[in-house]
């Protein structure tokens, strides 16, 4: 509920942020946006429990490239660079590389099979679960809260025993029984049930900063979760990568799947050389009007 | 996002039914809970951010006083003028909020707020006690040295948009000042880690639990000089005499806060003695044993009271009263400690004359940023030249972690599923161990 507000809320700012530097012609209040827009995603970051991402964010892009960005532009021109004034050209062009940019971070998200992603592999103390919750169920005071809890329990066993079998190599270590598809209401339950009486101690998205490393590895490329044991205990759904390549291999039934999955390094490459042209554009347009004064 | 949605809907009947938790009397939901404990940490965290200043303000008067043979402070509050820093706080409301024609309005009034919410935001991670912390993570101090790189802007944006020279030059220098310093700090920030092994600054500062010699800035010659070069980096990050350039007022009048006055110029030095206070804390944390009082035979004795303490009281979940007053020993260690850093700082303030800016570039760039460097690599080249060994012969020995590990107040309702993870930590740090030797 009220992770859901602080979605919302910091996904606000960073939009608001984000329209704001487009429609500003200020470079110094673009600037300001521009904090604002890149600390709510770092926010964002946080809020699931994605700390790494979110320091580096901040570390990054907010202490480290906007400052050179305002260091770079702000302070090394003289009065007319402030007010930046676009041709009609420069406007289209712009807005046609934005929307192409748009596009490709669209179809990157909705690429991905977010169900699947979540309940793969868990590590679970079963006991703990179970003792934690016979506690709470002795700790209620009336008869119909306790045997509705007992109900909560008993279910909760028969569906992770239906769904989900122990690797032979860490007894509390489970994965996803073959041929299991849990709907997303059960997913949601298990992992809610595990989380209230704490006996899970991993899962990707566990307590403290443990998103931190499937996230980051997978923009470096490698997806922990995918390709971790996928050989023994279940089929590689492929990577990250789209239903639609999936059938396709499906139907040749020859696989010419990757060999590991390739996470999401291309996109978070392009996103990079989109900075990196952003720089030298700023670069470029400090050094121009100097010249244009000489 | 329909997951999320689900999420959402599938999680208030379990509350309802099963996880009420009793607060003062009343059972309460643990959303509610959490609220209420979040509102409490933000409290608890706004109250040293505002107090630290409060006192240090009065601290710096009362010293520079001292230091120049003169009183200092002597009237507000009765004795020692110990009420100075609220008198001025009054005064400081009471003026207009003036902005300057040819500034930059909505920027001009956004700076100070910049400034104070990066320094305010760094507390959130800053352990003052063990398991005292509002958001625990285990890149702690990553995440902080991030939130810190935030501070620079507001001193950016309050130089530029003052539209005014002084105000330009004095953000241009205080800006350069500090990104420069920032990497000899994270640099340094980082020998402790060495020796340790966790960014997990509660973790950090378990680990220097027993006698002095445990405390990280005697683990290895490289730690001990890391701490110094850390203080003086630190002095200058936060724009503290004798790096004071920003503000030299026979040059730049007042620097980047030139054009400010009344409340919005106070949360600039908000801000300052705020982050003095962080920094000495982060400080206390790395190098200098946190919470931790030093001498073995007490920490045991205060362990051994937590161990027996029993379980938590009837009427707030998870609060031990036993354990609670621990930590506020823990605590009251804690901040001793940063408070003389602090007071450190300050004396060396009225000490040292000012450097000159392209002296105070040299010193980071020329000398601070490689020494920072060589001490690191010594940190890391320690273990394998030595051995397991710390610089006295005793001590903890290099990447064992803490013994005891942190649980806070509040998590210690769930504390039998930390246990499990943390006995899964330990067996992963002895099979590491083992594979070293």
């Amino acid at each position: 509920m009220i992770e859901l507000f602080f979605y919302y809320f910091f996904a606000a700012w960073a939009v608001v942020g984000a329209m704001a530097v487009v429609i500003n012609q200020n470079v110094a209040r673009m600037a300001f946006w521009l904090i604002v827009s890149l600390g709510s995603t770092a926010a964002l970051f946080f809020l699931i429990h994605a700390d790494f991402v979110g320091a580096t964010q901040l570390l990054i892009y907010v202490g480290g490239t906007l400052v050179l960005l305002i260091f770079g532009v702000m302070l090394t021109t003289s009065e007319p660079l402030l007010r930046i004034r676009m041709s009609m050209g420069d406007l289209v062009i712009a807005a046609s590389v934005g929307f192409l940019f748009l596009a490709m971070i669209n179809f990157t998200v909705s690429a991905v099979n977010w169900d699947r992603i979540t309940l793969r592999q868990i590590r679970v103390n079963l006991a703990t679960v179970e003792e934690h919750a016979k506690e709470r169920i002795e700790a209620l005071n009336s008869k119909e809260d306790k045997e509705s809890a007992q109900e909560r329990l008993a279910e909760f066993k028969s569906l992770f025993e239906e769904s989900f079998t122990a690797t032979q190599s860490d007894p509390s270590q489970y994965v996803l029984a073959n041929n299991t598809e849990l709907e997303p209401r059960d997913e949601a339950f298990l992992l809610n049930f595990m989380r209230t009486e704490g006996g899970l101690t991993f899962s990707p998205e566990s307590e403290n900063g443990g998103t931190g490393r499937p996230i980051g590895l997978s923009l470096l490329g490698t997806r922990p979760d995918q390709d971790l044991k996928r050989t023994d205990d279940h089929q590689t759904i492929s990577p990250g990568y789209s239903n639609r390549a999936r059938r396709r291999t499906l139907e040749s039934s020859e696989t010419t799947e990757p060999a590991l999955s390739t996470g999401y390094l291309l996109p978070f490459e392009i996103a990079s050389v989109h900075l990196l042209v952003v720089l030298i554009g700023a670069a470029y347009l400090a050094r121009a009007k100097r010249r244009v004064e000489n | 996002m329909d997951y999320l949605a689900l999420f959402a809907a599938e999680t208030p009947p379990s509350i309802a039914e099963m996880d009420r938790l009793p607060i003062c009397g009343c059972s309460v939901s643990p959303t509610v809970a959490a609220i209420i404990a979040a509102l409490f940490h933000a409290g608890a965290l706004f109250a040293i951010f505002g107090l630290a200043p409060f006192a240090f303000i009065w601290a710096e008067r009362k010293i520079s006083g001292r230091i120049q043979d003169r009183l200092g402070p002597t009237r507000v509050g009765g004795k020692f003028g110990w009420l100075q820093s609220l008198a001025d706080g009054v005064k400081l409301i009471q003026k207009e909020d003036l902005v300057p024609s040819a500034a930059d309005s909505m920027l001009f009034r956004m700076a100070p707020y910049l400034v104070c919410i990066a320094s305010f935001c760094a507390f959130m991670v800053l352990p003052f006690s063990d398991g005292w912390i509002a958001v625990s993570s285990d890149i702690g101090l990553f995440v902080l040295v991030g939130i810190l790189s935030l501070e620079v802007f507001g001193v950016i944006m309050a130089g530029y948009s003052s539209g005014s020279k002084w105000s330009l030059f004095g953000g241009m220098r205080e800006a350069a000042q500090m990104v420069s310093y920032e990497i000899p700090l994270a640099i340094c920030a980082l020998i402790p880690i060495v020796a340790v092994g966790t960014l997990d600054l509660n973790r950090i500062g378990n680990y220097q639990e027993g006698w002095l010699t445990n405390w990280l800035i005697f683990h290895d010659p490289f730690t001990f000089i890391g701490f110094f070069v850390y203080f003086t980096v630190a002095t200058a990050g936060c724009k503290r005499a004798p790096f004071d350039l920003a503000e030299a007022e026979s040059e730049l009048v007042g620097g980047f806060h030139t054009e400010y006055s009344g409340m919005r110029w106070s949360f600039f030095f908000m801000g300052e003695y705020a982050s003095m206070f962080l920094v000495s804390g982060v400080a206390a944390v790395l190098f200098l044993g946190g919470w931790n009082s030093g001498l073995a035979p007490l920490e045991s004795t205060l362990d051994g009271l937590v161990a027996s303490s029993g379980g938590a009281v009837s009427w707030l979940a998870g609060f031990n009263p036993l354990a609670y007053l621990v930590n506020v020993v823990g605590l009251v260690i804690f901040l001793t400690k940063a408070a003389l850093l602090v007071i450190v700082q300050i004396w060396v303030r009225w000490t040292f004359p000012r450097l000159r800016i392209d002296q105070v570039m040299t010193t980071c760039l020329k000398y601070l940023v490689p020494i920072s460097c060589f001490l690191f690599l010594g940190a890391t080249v320690w273990p394998l030249v030595i051995g397991n060994r710390t610089m006295m012969g005793f001590g903890l020995p290099q990447g064992e972690l803490a013994p005891k590990e942190s649980v806070s107040q509040v998590e210690a309702a769930a504390q039998s599923a930390t246990e499990t993870s943390s006995v899964e930590v330990a067996g992963v740090v002895t099979e590491g161990a083992a594979k070293a030797q």
